[in-house]
């Protein structure tokens, strides 16, 4: 994603936020934003970790391993 | 067996070891002696010492921007209201330290095997903070905001050092793709 992109994509989430505030209250957006993040945190951690680490693999290969 | 009564009979043999836990954490002194003793150990255990030093720094600075919070907001605990488990604390609420040096820990660790451990302790820290009655949801949740700009912070700072970022430092401000 370039610059551009990222940038209407942040304000487009903050958009999102502050009619969330608006529409359920800002304790309901704070605990959907908590559980997005925590998720987001998990899947961004997945994805570099099978990038990186070689997480999935190494465990195929110890799978395969007599 | 119904589900609620499973629930119930898990919750019964789990609290012990909640209350217990959560208690211990409260204090101050064993919850900091415990949380270096965890990274020290999850690092070499890991093979991840090139990121102490940057973890320190994070966890310094995410204790400086969390206390200069909490004197801003002045957001009462709710302790003062309903008594919770343990002694109320005198300080004020707003971010939950403990989450937010916790989540420090998770968010600098992204991409690393360490993640898997500190996410977790992170999530139980958070939950004991709302169980014993010293925080409330949203002040955890404001911890764990915070802990993101902390990291941002961190980099900012460490970059303006001219200091070389560690090789396990993955989540970085301004990377545009991930992997």
């Amino acid at each position: 994603m370039d610059e551009d992109k990222r940038q209407i994509v942040h304000l487009a989430l903050g958009i999102c936020a502050i009619a969330g505030v608006i529409a359920f209250g800002a304790q309901a957006v704070a605990n959907v934003a908590a559980a997005v993040l925590v998720c987001g945190l998990a899947l961004v951690h997945a994805k570099l970790a099978r990038v990186h680490l070689g997480f999935f693999e190494n465990f195929l290969e110890r799978l395969e391993r007599p | 067996m119904d589900l609620p009564y499973a629930l119930q009979s898990a919750y019964s043999l789990a609290r012990p070891f909640l209350v217990g836990a959560s208690v211990a954490l409260g204090n101050a002194a064993f919850v900091v002696l415990f949380s270096a003793a965890l990274v020290l150990a999850v690092s070499y255990a890991f093979k991840e010492q090139k990121r102490l030093a940057y973890l320190l720094i994070a966890v310094l600075v995410a204790l400086a921007m969390g206390s200069l919070l909490k004197i801003l907001v002045a957001e009462e605990r709710p302790c003062l209201l309903a008594p919770g488990k343990i002694e109320c604390p005198s300080d004020y609420a707003l971010p939950s330290l403990h989450a937010l040096l916790a989540f420090t820990l998770v968010i600098a660790s992204v991409g690393n095997r360490s993640f898997l451990i500190y996410l977790p302790y992170a999530l139980f820290v958070a939950f004991s903070r709302v169980y014993l009655g010293v925080h409330t949801l949203h002040q955890v949740e404001a911890g764990l905001a915070l802990a993101f700009l902390a990291c941002v912070a961190t980099e900012i700072i460490w970059k303006n050092l001219r200091w070389e970022l560690p090789d396990g430092i993955m989540l970085r401000h301004g990377a545009f793709r991930i992997g």
